[in-house]
C-alpha cells in the first residue's frame, strides 16, 4: 500500500511520524503522476496555497502483472473507499 | 415579576452549533459516522427543537419568558445554520471533485512512477510490483515474505 500526495517528503514525513503510518507516502510536488494518472483535482488546493492542483482522492489497486484490478474515483467529497472495500477487491484478484 | 431569561433557545442554540462543529472535530475521524452525519442530524434537530419549545414559550407567555426578539434571531440562525451544514454534507459534497475520465480502468496497465518517498528515496511503482520482498516494513506486501501480489494505490488530497 502506498499514498500519493502533492506534499513534500518532509511534509509527508511529519504525517507519517505524527500519526505512526508505516506505509510510504510519495511526493508528487511536480504533479507529474497525477497528471499522467489524470487524478488532478485543478485549483483544488487551500487558498492559503494559491488553489493549487492538488490529487483528487482516488485508490486503485494493480496487481503483479501491472495491471489495474480496482478503481475508487469517489463523486462525494465527504466519502472515500473503505479498508473493506479495497480488501474484497484484493480478495478478488486472488480468483 | 422578573421574567426567566428562557435557557431552552441558548442551550438549544449551543447544541446546534456543537452538533455542527462535532462533525470537523470529531465525527470525520470516526469510519461509521464520517460518510454520513448520522451522529450530527439527530443532535441538530435536538437543538432545533429546544429552540422551537423556548420560543413558543416566549410568544406565548411573554410575561414569563424573555426570548421573542433575540430567540426569535438566534433561532433564525440556527436554522439557517442547519439548513447549510445539510446542504454541504448532502449535495455540495457532491460539485467539489472533478470528472475524472482519464484514469487508468480496470485491466489497463498501471502508468508506472518514481517519485520520492518521504525520505526523499525513489519509489518506482513496476519495481514494487515484480519485488519479492520479506516484509521490509515500508512497503506493505499483502503476503508478507515472498512475491508481491500487488499494489493498492492511494491518491490523497495532502495537506495534512
Amino acid at each position: 500500500m502506498i499514498g500519493v500526495s502533492v506534499d513534500s517528503p518532509e511534509e509527508s514525513e511529519n504525517l507519517r511520524k505524527s500519526q505512526g503510518y508505516t506505509f510510504p507516502i510519495l511526493s508528487d510536488a511536480n504533479r507529474n503522476v497525477i497528471k499522467r494518472w489524470d487524478v488532478v483535482h485543478s485549483h483544488g488546493g487551500h487558498a492559503t496555497h494559491d488553489g493549487e492542483d492538488i490529487a483528487r482522492p482516488a485508490e486503485f489497486l494493480i496487481d503483479s502483472t501491472g495491471k489495474v484490478r480496482w478503481v475508487n474515483l469517489t463523486d462525494d467529497f465527504v466519502v472515500r473507499a473503505r479498508p473493506e472495500q479495497a480488501l474484497a477487491a484484493f480478495d478478488a484478484t486472488k480468483k | 415579576m422578573k421574567r426567566s431569561w428562557n435557557w431552552r433557545i441558548w442551550a438549544g442554540a449551543l447544541v446546534v452549533i456543537a452538533g455542527v462543529v462535532g462533525y470537523q472535530v470529531y465525527c470525520v475521524r470516526v469510519p461509521a459516522l464520517r460518510d454520513r452525519p448520522w451522529l450530527n442530524l439527530p443532535i441538530i434537530l435536538v437543538g432545533l427543537v429546544m429552540i422551537g419549545v423556548g420560543l413558543k414559550r416566549a410568544f406565548q407567555q411573554p410575561e414569563l419568558y424573555r426570548g421573542k426578539i433575540f430567540g426569535s434571531l438566534v433561532g433564525g440562525l440556527m436554522a439557517m445554520l442547519a439548513l447549510f451544514f445539510c446542504f454541504a454534507m448532502f449535495i455540495a459534497s457532491h460539485h467539489i471533485l472533478p470528472v475524472t475520465k482519464g484514469a487508468p480502468q480496470v485491466g489497463q496497465v498501471a502508468p508506472d512512477f518514481t517519485p520520492p518517498d518521504s525520505k526523499n528515496e525513489p519509489v518506482q511503482l513496476s519495481a514494487l510490483l515484480s519485488s519479492s520482498f520479506a516484509g521490509n516494513g515500508d512497503a506493505v506486501g499483502a503476503a508478507g515474505a515472498g512475491q508481491t501480489a500487488g499494489v493498492l494505490l492511494i491518491f490523497y488530497r495532502g495537506y495534512w
